[in-house]
């Protein structure tokens, strides 16, 4: 690769041979090509690598269902998961009045559903992060006082989902499912092992049934 | 007014710098990267905001869309013990060529006899071998999978309680929470939310209830609330 600026020694015609007064300088240019490469090579390698993680608790074990039953949740949020990547959403419990509505993972969709239930504190938590703005970056001790300022309040107004799914729904459903909530600031969720009820089989059917006629 | 003289033939630099300053960087990040390790089954996980780094003492499970499940613990040392005890439950004696063999392996979806066959095979064969997945039962009957929990609990714990109690010797702050052993699942997201639940319930069955989901990072939206 680099090239050596040295006599070839093969002027011979005058009989003496003579060292002639060369510089010696090899031409770097190619190791530095080289160099870089293999650098831009790492450098992708190693930051793509990393894999991150996404914290997920479950309940307890229920042993015996008559003993040991679910959580009743009154003014709960559910979220179902279901074939088709479809998701279907009520709110409080289910009975014959109760609307079951059709939702996607769009912006309009649960996202919207999801920021207005827990509006209270996306509220204060949107005046918390101005508040961020202002601080000092130094201010170590404030910076501190406000992350803990947000943890109290994402507790605070207690906004319950359940999350349900039948055999038809993925690994990737209950991900993003849970993904969005992460994003709109909710941190009770109820994973639930139950199946979908008879009611809310029958909701889901007349939900779908009624999206499909809308579009049509 | 004076000449200005012009410099003859090519204008030249020394490039010595920047090469000891690019290969002083390669160095740097070859020997920081951590390389993947080749993979018996490629699974592709969902995305998620979620920023946690992965587990530096890790109980690693993959479930690929079949329901198989590889296994994977780290860091080294633990991985070995584990084996051992493991093995030791089902009464096989581990010699030490066996357990850096093991080691070595990448992840391992294969029931113990298999193990012991496929360390024993050179790299080119051990890509041809077609791994079912360690053995698990969703009824809850105890299987190989149970052993692996259980026996990667106790081999975290024994490690933990010595090094308590030698920082405590020493007079040293010991951080016990980062050095318990945790689980992540990588599971494929196309994969069936049932078959991978019956999965963690063997975890659950094992009194695991933390889990850290491996999922590919992608960056959190705003959310607008006047738009709403």
């Amino acid at each position: 690769m680099a090239e050596l600026n040295v006599d070839s020694g093969g002027g011979g015609k005058h009989g003496k041979k003579r060292a002639k007064k060369q510089s010696t300088k090899v031409d770097m240019t190619p190791l530095v090509d080289l160099a870089f490469l293999l650098l831009t090579f790492f450098v992708l390698t190693a930051t793509f690598s990393q894999p991150k993680t996404m914290r997920m608790i479950f309940p307890e074990k229920i042993k015996d269902p008559l003993d040991n039953k679910a959580p009743e949740v009154k003014d709960g949020h559910t979220i179902l998961a279901t074939e088709n990547n479809e998701l279907y959403y009520y709110r409080g419990q289910l009975d014959a009045s109760a609307e079951m509505i059709k939702t996607d993972l769009s912006y309009k969709g649960l996202r919207k559903i999801l920021v207005s239930a827990n509006a209270k504190v996306m509220k204060a938590l949107n005046k918390l992060e101005l508040e961020r703005q202002e601080i000092d970056e130094a201010d170590t001790a404030a910076l501190n006082k406000l992350e803990r300022q947000i943890e109290e309040v994402k507790g605070k107004d207690k906004v319950i989902v359940i999350v349900k799914n039948d055999d038809g729904a993925t690994y990737k459903n209950m991900i993003d499912v849970i993904d969005e909530l992460a994003i709109c600031n909710i941190i009770y969720y109820y994973p639930s092992e139950d199946p979908f009820l008879p009611l809310e089989k029958k909701k889901i059917a007349e939900a779908r049934a009624k999206a499909k006629g809308g579009n049509e | 007014m004076p000449k200005v003289s012009m410099p003859k033939g090519t204008p030249s630099l020394d490039m010595t710098p920047l090469v000891d300053l690019a290969f002083l960087l390669v160095t740097f990040f070859m020997l920081t990267a951590s390389f993947r390790q080749a993979e018996p089954v490629q699974v592709t996980p969902p995305s998620s905001i979620a920023l946690e780094e992965m587990p530096k003492f890790n109980f690693a499970t993959t479930i690929d869309e079949a329901g198989r499940v590889f296994i994977d613990i780290t860091p080294a040392p633990l991985r070995g013990a584990v084996f051992k005890r493991v093995a030791d439950k089902y009464g096989i004696k581990v010699d030490a060529k066996d357990s850096i063999k093991f080691v070595g392996a990448g992840p391992i979806g294969m029931n113990l006899k298999q193990i012991f066959a496929y360390l024993g095979m050179k790299p080119g064969e051990r890509e041809k071998f077609v791994q079912a997945g360690v053995p698990y039962d969703t009824s809850g009957k105890k299987t190989e999978l149970n052993t692996w929990i259980e026996q990667a609990r106790l081999a975290n714990q024994e490690v933990v309680l010595t090094e308590e109690a030698d920082a405590a010797a020493k007079n040293e702050p010991y951080d016990r929470d980062s050095r318990i052993i945790q689980f992540s699942i990588k599971a494929e997201g196309r994969a069936k939310y049932n078959k991978v639940k019956q999965i963690i319930d063997v975890y659950r069955d094992a009194r695991v209830k933390k889990f850290q989901m491996v999922t590919q990072a992608e960056e959190a939206p705003n959310v607008n609330l006047n738009d709403i």
